[in-house]
């Protein structure tokens, strides 16, 4: 059929009608996805953005920028923003660099050993309010901020442990070969041949844990029991959170909106950044 | 062309509908003005077809026959009887007596016709093992009425429900036929009342022991057929003994007695009811009947005629939210009222999220809620509700101001203040060595205290209701209101709150009793009622209030619980002249300022499903309050007051309304203080941290 032109025309509108079909299938098997994002997070978050530029519910006077205005200029919103910056600043490096060691460690275990790589689950399937228990008898509610660092990343290092170990095993074995024939070894090897390989995991377990510093609030929450924590602690949640309670939604939407941005704006350069390395 | 003019006419024909449908809503209401009978001391009553009233007066042992004027017709003098109730009939007049025992308690009942002209009596059925008698109707040659017989003890056991408020009382409900002259008994099980829907057909109200609840239901005797069952809710007031029909409005009707209100109730659907008059008296509590669209009743010994559609509103229920119960919509406005009880939490996400199934929300000052209420708008204005101007002029003028936003709205409507009064005897209290009327401070007061208490360990008979462990959280409140924000920036690092904090925690560790530790009060369970005559519960009161040295009461102190109601006297604080009031005491002694008051408000809801009916029962509650002059809430007093009444409205008239921080940002933190966790140090630093926290974000 194909010999012809007209044959290979006719073969390539039959694949083009089934592609068409395909397709077509795909997308509607779609849907009911797309309308579940849309419904449960698309239309939401449009309507965070409608109540941050109006003055209320009840009114519903358009403010314009007015409310993101105010919010900028209060000191206990960029209190919270220096906050929440720090915890990603220093947290989210020791969370994955803890988490890159701890994998290269388990990578290295044999035997029964190997059964340890569990032990980092455990911290995930633990309730936090009983984590918050054991960390309050530790430590001095109030007097730093490391507690909750720790308790950060105590809470998210089982998932980066996972995320890592799985990229170490993709890893092929003859390129440590070659490296070590052409000399490499200890720290060398694992600078120019294992970091590179592993650099798309890495640069998506950071991201991972600059979204999950965000989520940190629950943990805070608990440990200090209050919404009025120290200043050290007070992040962008307690801000948010206690403008809920306080019914100003309004305050409550524009922090929300400007949080987003800040996430996403981080998560883009991440993702530039994955490309930029990935081999 | 065509299709120009058939939409027009469409168009013409909606309009017109909907034109049509208005005005069959809109029905015309004629107002008639309440009657009553020139006629008093009337214990039974009953109405013949014209509409012409039957009075028995037992003291003269007569009948007077009024026509619709209150004329009198004809006076007919009866047999000197124990009457139980009254009812006619084609023309003749019945009535059921008690029979000629002279036992104490079963004397027997008896059925008999009344000559309207000799007033002799005919008895026409009698039972003599029966006790007592009501509901007596006639309808299609039959008499109707309950009768009850003793029975014992363990039989009414076996038959009572006390999970479910019933009692069996040996009641039955009996069928006297006027052509056979027998009477049967109706098989209706735990009946209890019944009234007159038409010729043929009786409502009934009994008990359905399955289902563990009272009921409503059509009965027609002939056939014996009973329609559905409709089922009394939970807070009905089922000790109910007389009922009425009202065909017009088609609406059952009784008498709430303790609450001085008659109430509608919808036949079909009992639950849904509203208290749509109010009077001011004591109700009957029998005898009700409705005839032709008007109510009859019997108030303080007299008959009272109203046209029920002055009163009875044909509104969808209105539903209320509240968090506190102190303050009592009043009865009687016509609108039925749901009060659902919700958290802090539900009432504000409710408020937030536009929910339309409340329409007001009933809230406490005190509430952190309220200030957010306020804050955020979320209020229907009530600027242009008819009445709320009106009530707010008659009201304090801090009631005013704090019911206004600050860009002029009205946003809440204070149904009503409460604050602290110190009500003292100056007599007394010198006599512990403390002169009020002189100097008057916490301090002062605390050595008052401490001088009582001592004295009561030597059997001191003095009575008091202050203790200054109860007066921390006033304490605190005050602070809180007018010295812990200065210029915006929270201060608790003070004299003042270190003293009072100190103090109070002092106070609190050294003393092993009762936190509220003072002299019992309440006379009221004390008094010798029973056969006292009433200047000895006079002499009795007066003697207990005058050996009162001192307290600290609030408003529900000061009207109710301690003003006991014997026989049509009162006796309370207010009713002595022995007591002087003062606002109490300041946080500093030279700085006497205005009292902290806690307001009992109403919120319109402004997403509410029924904002007019809304608005309307507001309309009608203002109404209501402004005709209720209150030393409590009244601007300018125009009734006759004693003295320490005018003080008191003086005090609270002096007062403001202060919005509270929610507890997390003072309180919780305060306590480890109190609890001795944390040193005042410690905690001075944190509460000012987490006001400004607070304030600022």
């Amino acid at each position: 059929m194909l010999e012809t032109e007209a044959g290979e025309q006719i073969f390539r509108g039959k694949v083009g009608i089934a592609m068409k079909k395909y397709l077509l299938k795909c997308r509607l098997l779609l849907i009911p996805s797309i309308l579940g994002v849309a419904v449960f997070y698309v239309l939401p978050y449009l309507r965070v953005i409608y109540y941050s530029l109006i003055e209320n519910q009840f009114s519903r006077r358009f403010v314009g920028l007015q409310n993101y205005k105010t919010v900028l200029q209060n000191e206990y919103f960029r209190l919270a923003l220096k906050n929440s910056l720090l915890l990603i600043l220093i947290a989210v490096p020791v969370l994955v660099a803890a988490a890159f060691l701890l994998s290269l460690l388990l990578l290295k275990m044999k035997g029964y050993w190997k059964l340890l790589r569990i032990a980092f689950i455990f911290p995930m399937l633990v309730p936090t309010a009983s984590v918050v228990v054991v960390w309050r008898t530790l430590f001095d509610a109030g007097e730093s901020v490391w507690p909750v660092y720790l308790l950060f990343i105590y809470k998210n290092i089982g998932l980066l442990i996972i995320l890592l170990s799985a990229a170490f095993s993709t890893l092929d074995g003859e390129v440590y070969e070659a490296a070590r024939l052409d000399g490499a070894h200890g720290f060398a090897l694992h600078r120019k041949i294992t970091l590179p390989l592993i650099s798309p995991t890495l640069l998506f377990t950071v991201l991972i844990g600059v979204v999950y510093s965000f989520k940190v609030f629950r943990e805070s929450y608990l440990y200090f029991g209050t919404s009025y924590p120290p200043d050290h602690s007070y992040t962008l949640q307690y801000y948010m959170n206690n403008h809920f309670y306080k019914l100003n939604y309004q305050n409550l939407a524009s922090g929300a909106v400007l949080t987003s941005l800040i996430v996403a704006v981080i998560v883009v350069v991440g993702v530039r950044l994955q490309k930029k390395f990935t081999i | 062309m065509k299709r120009v003019m058939t939409c027009l006419l469409l168009i013409f024909c909606f309009c017109g509908l909907c034109g049509c449908k208005k005005n069959a809503e809109e029905k015309k209401v004629e107002t008639e003005a309440d009657f009553v009978y020139p006629t008093d001391d009337i214990s039974l009553f009953c109405l013949d077809e014209e509409g012409n009233l039957y009075a028995y007066k037992k003291d003269t042992g007569s009948i007077g026959v009024f026509d619709k004027d209150g004329v009198q017709i004809k006076n007919i003098q009866v047999a000197e009887k124990e009457y139980f109730t009254l009812c006619y009939g084609n023309g003749v007049l019945y009535a059921l007596i008690a029979g000629d025992g002279d036992a104490m308690y079963v004397n027997g009942v008896c059925l008999v016709e009344i000559s309207q002209e000799d007033g002799s009596l005919k008895t026409l059925y009698e039972n003599p093992n029966a006790y007592a008698a009501h509901n007596l109707t006639y309808g299609a040659g039959r008499l109707f009425f309950v009768e009850r017989e003793p029975v014992e003890t363990e039989k009414s056991n076996m038959l009572s429900d006390l999970a479910g408020r019933y009692t069996y009382a040996g009641e039955r409900l009996m069928s006297f036929s006027l052509e056979s002259g027998r009477a049967e008994e109706l098989l209706i099980d735990r009946i209890k009342a019944f009234t007159e829907k038409d010729e043929k057909t009786l409502f009934v109200y009994a008990y359905d022991f399955d289902c563990g609840k009272y009921y409503f239901a059509t009965y027609e005797p002939e056939t014996g057929v009973m329609g559905q069952k409709s089922y009394v809710g939970e807070y009905f007031n089922v000790f109910l003994e007389d009922f009425a029909y009202d065909e017009e409005n088609d609406k059952l009707l009784r008498e709430e007695v303790l609450k001085t209100v008659l109430v509608a109730m919808d036949p079909a659907e009992i639950e849904n009811q509203s208290s749509f008059y109010n009077v001011d008296g004591v109700l009957g509590g029998i005898g009700l009947c409705c005839q032709r669209g008007r109510s009859y009743f019997l108030l303080n010994s007299k008959v009272h005629r109203i046209k029920n559609d002055n009163y009875i509103k044909e509104y969808e229920p209105l539903r209320i939210y509240y968090n506190t119960h102190v303050f009592e919509i009043p009865e009687g406005t016509g609108f039925e009222i749901n009060m659902v009880k919700v958290d802090d939490e539900t009432m504000a996400m409710s408020m937030m999220a536009g929910d339309s199934d409340y329409d007001f929300l009933l809230l406490s000052t005190d509430s952190p809620v309220a200030e957010q209420i306020r804050r955020v708008g979320a209020y229907e204005p009530l600027n242009k509700v008819e009445g709320v101007e009106i009530y707010l002029q008659n009201s304090f003028e801090f009631m005013k101001e704090a019911a206004t936003d600050t860009n002029g709205a009205v946003w809440m409507l204070p149904c009503d203040i409460s604050c602290d009064v110190l009500v003292y005897n100056p007599e007394l209290c010198k006599e512990y060595g403390v002169d009020l009327d002189t100097k008057y401070s916490n301090e002062t007061l605390y050595q008052l205290q401490k001088a009582l208490e001592k004295a009561e360990e030597n059997g001191n008979p003095a009575y008091y209701s202050y203790h200054f462990k109860s007066e921390y959280n006033r304490l605190m409140n005050m602070y809180l209101a007018d010295y812990a924000v200065v210029n915006g920036v929270a201060s608790f690092d003070t004299p003042l709150f270190r003293k009072y904090s100190e103090w109070y925690k002092t106070e609190r560790d050294s003393s092993n009793d009762n936190v509220y530790r003072y002299s019992y009060m309440n006379p009221g369970a004390s008094a010798p009622y029973l056969g006292a005559t009433e200047e000895e519960v006079a002499a009795y009161f007066k003697e207990y209030f005058s050996q009162v040295a001192v307290a600290a009461t609030e408003k529900k102190t000061l009207s109710q619980e301690y003003s006991v109601s014997v026989d049509g006297g009162s006796y309370g604080f207010l009713d002595y002249d022995f007591f002087s009031a003062k606002p109490m005491p300041s946080l500093e002694e030279d700085k006497q300022g205005e009292n902290l008051a806690d307001a009992y408000i109403l919120v319109v809801n402004p997403k509410s499903a029924h904002l007019e009916e809304a608005k309307e029962f507001l309309t009608v509650l203002t109404e209501r309050l402004i005709g209720e002059e209150s030393i409590y809430r009244t601007r300018v007093l125009t009734g006759e007051y004693n003295a320490l009444e005018r003080k008191v409205h003086e005090i609270y008239g002096n007062s403001r309304i202060v919005f509270s921080y929610p507890d997390d940002v003072f309180w919780k933190e305060y306590l480890n203080y109190l609890n001795g966790e944390k040193s005042l140090d410690e905690v001075i630093p944190e509460l000012e941290r987490k006001l400004n926290l607070y304030l600022k974000e």
